[in-house]
């Protein structure tokens, strides 16, 4: 067992401020820290694609079979980051959905979760109860960079 | 005008043999990254959490647009109960299915994505594709922070 410490702080000037303006009247200084207990860490850099063959494309980002077969709530899970590293301002979008391996990239795509443009991240538990899949609007090597941090527990 | 929000993430931990706190991996982990995210509407709330299923932001309160990269938000999530008298498991689902549910005992429930122990917190992108739910497994006042932030360009 290990322990790892994500620290998110969420940051924004008031909406009066000359440089980088915020989108309310007051600032904003959120900042949220804790402690998981984990077991297992992966990591690895994906290539993206964005060509669609037969209707279902880009790939499987984390199988949750690969983690745990019960997906008990509260017990079973990971905690997962995201980073679409391709360059900001030229780079490709990238969707991550859950469930269905499918063209993520269709408006109207209720099993896409969310888009990450160049540079943007995320964080966020994942209970292994289904596939974690990606896609993008474009080919590219070294796109996404991604890690899994396997709750203690997880059968 | 554009308004920006800065979230900043890190993510450490100690090597694996450290004495106070020791990590899973035998190198030190330290992840960091920052972005600077334009948004035009920001809405936060504290909820109470029961334990049926609930919809915690509607999709359509934000766009009916459906474009990939273009129509989204942030969400950033805080179970909020550490401490409390009564602390709960709070889950999180994309799209369930409608059981009322999402705390299927002894099997996974694919309409839970994530489970947010006490202290916990998510943040990620949300492409407005779907309806996010919360359930919990008790039913705690003041149990979850929730704010989103919209993209600007967002239909």
């Amino acid at each position: 067992m290990g322990v790892i410490k994500p620290t998110l702080t969420l940051t924004a000037n008031s909406s009066s401020a000359t440089t980088d303006a915020g989108p309310l009247s007051i600032a904003l200084s959120l900042s949220a820290t804790d402690s998981l207990a984990v077991t297992k860490v992966q990591s690895k850099i994906l290539d993206v694609f964005g060509t669609h063959g037969s209707g279902d494309d880009g790939g499987i980002l984390w199988d949750a079979s690969d983690y745990t077969t019960s997906g008990e709530a509260g017990t079973d899970g990971a905690f997962i980051y995201i980073k679409n590293i391709t360059a900001a301002g030229s780079g490709r979008n990238i969707m991550i959905g859950a469930g269905t391996l499918e063209n993520l990239s269709d408006n109207g795509e209720a099993d896409r979760l969310f888009t990450l443009q160049p540079q943007e991240f995320a964080f966020f538990p994942w209970d292994c109860t289904q596939d974690i899949n990606f896609d993008a609007n474009g080919d590219t090597t070294s796109a996404l960079e991604t890690w899994v941090f396997v709750r203690t527990g997880t059968a | 005008m554009a308004k920006y929000i800065t979230p900043t993430l890190s993510i450490t931990s100690n090597a694996y043999n450290a004495t106070s706190n020791p990590g899973p991996t035998t190198s030190p982990l330290a992840i960091s990254v920052t972005d600077t995210l334009d948004v035009t509407e920001v809405s936060s709330k504290l909820i109470a959490v029961g334990t049926t299923d609930a919809v915690l932001f509607t999709a359509t309160d934000y766009t009916t647009g459906t474009t990939a990269g273009t129509d989204g938000a942030f969400i950033f999530l805080r179970n909020l109960t550490e401490g409390k008298t009564t602390t709960a498991d709070i889950y999180i689902g994309h799209n369930p299915t409608g059981d009322g549910e999402m705390q299927d005992t002894g099997d996974a429930d694919e309409d839970r994505l994530m489970t947010l122990k006490p202290g916990e917190f998510a943040f990620f992108p949300w492409d407005l594709e779907a309806n996010l739910h919360v359930d919990a497994s008790a039913a705690v006042d003041g149990a979850l922070e929730a704010i989103v932030f919209v993209r600007t360009g967002t239909a």
